[in-house]
């Protein structure tokens, strides 16, 4: 799901299950193909929720969490931080992240 | 449902986000823009709107009355395209399609193409009108008014003030020599090549960030750039998918977005490589749009604008520099000249009839990518091995128009793999931009036997004809190709590696 700034604490901060959140942007070429992975992991339905947002159109969400790098990947446990993560990743690696931080 | 109706104003390009979008380049710090966010949102003009004012940039090309329903999915109502090389092959017979369209085309060319030719000693053998008379028969017969200028592309002060005047909001980049033996010629030409292509895309982008960073950049590369690789390994969009991974001592990386290898086959295949690097950094640096068109070999003289007036028909090269290969073989066996394949005849190549290219390039056109997206297609029909295509340019020429054909294969004077497997990926403008081939090969062979019958392009045909075989050596040699033997078609099989095309997600 593509969220935004006016939306992000309502599907982020206030979810009630964890989120992985991927930062990206039009000019970033691992950032288009890479949602067809997480198409895919949040298809399974595994107790996370996963959304995308993109920084150029939300520089605020981006700004405040200070992404710096593209593809970022963040996860999100009852309102809090838990990961931060910069760079294209396999979807065997991105299901290692998440077994691992949450 | 069309195929780009849910694309937004982020897609279209005469949203103004120059001054209302602020963009930074990959991995570069935000803290300097952190003051310019504002409460609001992101808001946008639209330029064809200006009495909206700001708004959020999410309506559809459904929803929107600027893009209206056609054959091809939506289209931006009176679309002003600029076409770079608009009096070539390609360039004029997109011109008339899109002015048919409703499109307001505009269009360059110095003409490099004509004196390329003659420069060979040869010329199109179909019959083409200069450009004045090209003009006023389009007015004509299909009333529609498309803008000439000549002008050298890599006259920049001159294009600028043509962008200007024009406002583009879309940039189809045919302006470019188009040969590979012509690269290979000596030092001249590969350096002709290399300034007009590399050096003339260079000074576009420059130009197009300066004066219509919105538009649309089609960008014509060639499915030659790849090369042949003999490991086999698929031959992707231009971009590796999310799901190829680099396994290195035990680790892996995610290669999903990075640019695939590149293998070109000669100097002018350089130069397009050259321009897919400089095209995909513009976008990056300048949040340009573009998307790079791998294409493959064209082939055929039909499309219904070109063929309603011979004052409108697109040029047909035959001659070893300029003339494609199945173009050459329809040429040659319309002289009598056994078909020449050189080498073995195993090469394998895509290709698609002038008529679907076309469609191909409306249907791009009809949907830009993001600001900021580079993307890459690859635009074919079909694989075919070279012997193949002999083969079926026989059968046509001598069930259809009664010719006796023979096949012959030479030397090749290329440095080329002559086997090779060959496993490409064309998927997205079939699953996304809702592309179906329409020309059967078959098809579009019997009409450029039936064109060049005509007494007049025989004639033409004839005159040329010793411009067809191949002189230009990779090696650097000028000199004829020997015969390695003549043979009956239907005598030969087709033998070593099977041609691979994957079109949908389901092999891949």
């Amino acid at each position: 799901m593509e969220i935004s700034d006016r939306n992000f604490n309502e599907n982020v901060l206030e979810s009630g299950t964890p989120v992985l959140v991927e930062f990206w942007a039009s000019w970033c070429p691992p950032c288009h193909t890479i949602k067809k992975i997480l198409k895919k992991i949040e298809a399974d339905e595994t107790g996370y929720k996963v959304m995308t947002i993109n920084t150029d159109r939300n520089m605020k969400t981006a700004s405040k969490y200070n992404v710096k790098g593209l593809p970022c990947f963040m996860i999100f446990k009852e309102g809090e931080l838990v990961h931060y993560e910069v760079g294209a990743k396999s979807e065997k690696q991105i299901r290692e992240m998440l077994s691992e931080k949450l | 449902m069309q195929h780009n109706e849910e694309k937004t104003c982020w897609n279209c390009p005469a949203a103004m986000l120059k001054g209302n979008v602020d963009f930074r380049a990959c991995g570069q710090s935000i803290e300097t823009i952190k003051n310019k966010i504002s409460e609001d949102g992101l808001l946008i003009e639209c330029s064809r709107k200006p009495e909206l004012g700001m708004f959020e940039p999410n309506i559809t090309f459904e929803q929107c009355p600027e893009w209206i329903e056609t054959e091809y999915g939506y289209l931006l109502k009176d679309m002003r395209v600029m076409i770079l090389g608009i009096d070539g092959y390609l360039g004029w017979t997109l011109a008339l399609k899109l002015a048919k369209l409703g499109c307001k085309v505009s269009g360059i060319d110095n003409y490099l193409r004509r004196e390329a030719v003659a420069e060979k000693g040869s010329k199109s053998v179909v019959r083409i009108a200069d450009m004045e008379t090209r003009l006023r028969t389009a007015k004509k017969e299909h009333g529609v008014d498309i803008d000439f200028r000549e002008m050298d592309l890599l006259n920049r002060d001159q294009l600028a003030e043509y962008l200007d005047e024009t406002q583009p909001e879309a940039v189809v980049h045919y302006g470019e020599i188009p040969s590979a033996p012509y690269s290979m010629v000596d030092a001249d030409h590969a350096i002709k090549i290399q300034h007009n292509n590399t050096l003339g895309t260079l000074g576009v982008l420059f130009l197009i960030k300066e004066h219509c960073p919105e538009a649309n950049i089609l960008k014509l590369g060639t499915m030659g750039e790849y090369g042949t690789p003999l490991t086999g390994r698929p031959i992707f969009e231009g971009l590796f998918p999310a799901d190829a991974v680099l396994t290195w001592r035990g680790q892996e990386w995610s290669m999903g977005g990075e640019l695939t290898p590149r293998d070109p086959a000669s100097f002018y295949h350089v130069s397009k490589v050259q321009d897919t690097f400089n095209v995909y950094e513009a976008c990056k640096y300048w949040w340009l749009r573009s998307y790079d068109v791998m294409q493959g070999v064209i082939f055929g003289v039909h499309t219904n604008e070109v063929a309603k007036h011979p004052d409108l028909r697109t040029r047909l090269d035959v001659d070893e520099w300029f003339g494609t290969v199945i173009n050459r073989f329809v040429s040659q066996a319309v002289l009598g000249i056994p078909l020449t394949i050189y080498g073995s005849g195993e090469q394998i190549r895509g290709y698609l009839a002038l008529e679907d290219a076309m469609e191909c390039m409306v249907r791009l056109l009809s949907s830009p990518p993001e600001p900021g997206q580079y993307d890459v297609v690859n635009q074919l029909s079909q694989l075919y091995k070279v012997k193949e295509l002999a083969e079926i340019v026989a059968k046509v020429g001598s069930e259809k128009h009664g010719l006796t054909v023979k096949i012959q294969r030479v030397e090749n004077p290329r440095v080329e793999a002559d086997e090779h497997p060959f496993l490409v990926i064309a998927k997205k403008l079939r699953e996304t931009l809702g592309y179906q081939p329409k020309t059967p090969l078959e098809v579009e062979i019997d009409r450029m036997f039936t064109l060049l019958l005509q007494p007049e392009t025989r004639e033409r045909l004839e005159s040329v004809k010793e411009a067809v075989f191949a002189q230009t050596w990779w090696n650097g040699d000028h000199k004829e190709t020997m015969t390695l033997e003549v043979y009956e078609p239907g005598t030969r099989k087709i033998e070593g590696y099977d041609p691979s095309l994957v079109l949908s997600d389901k092999v891949d």
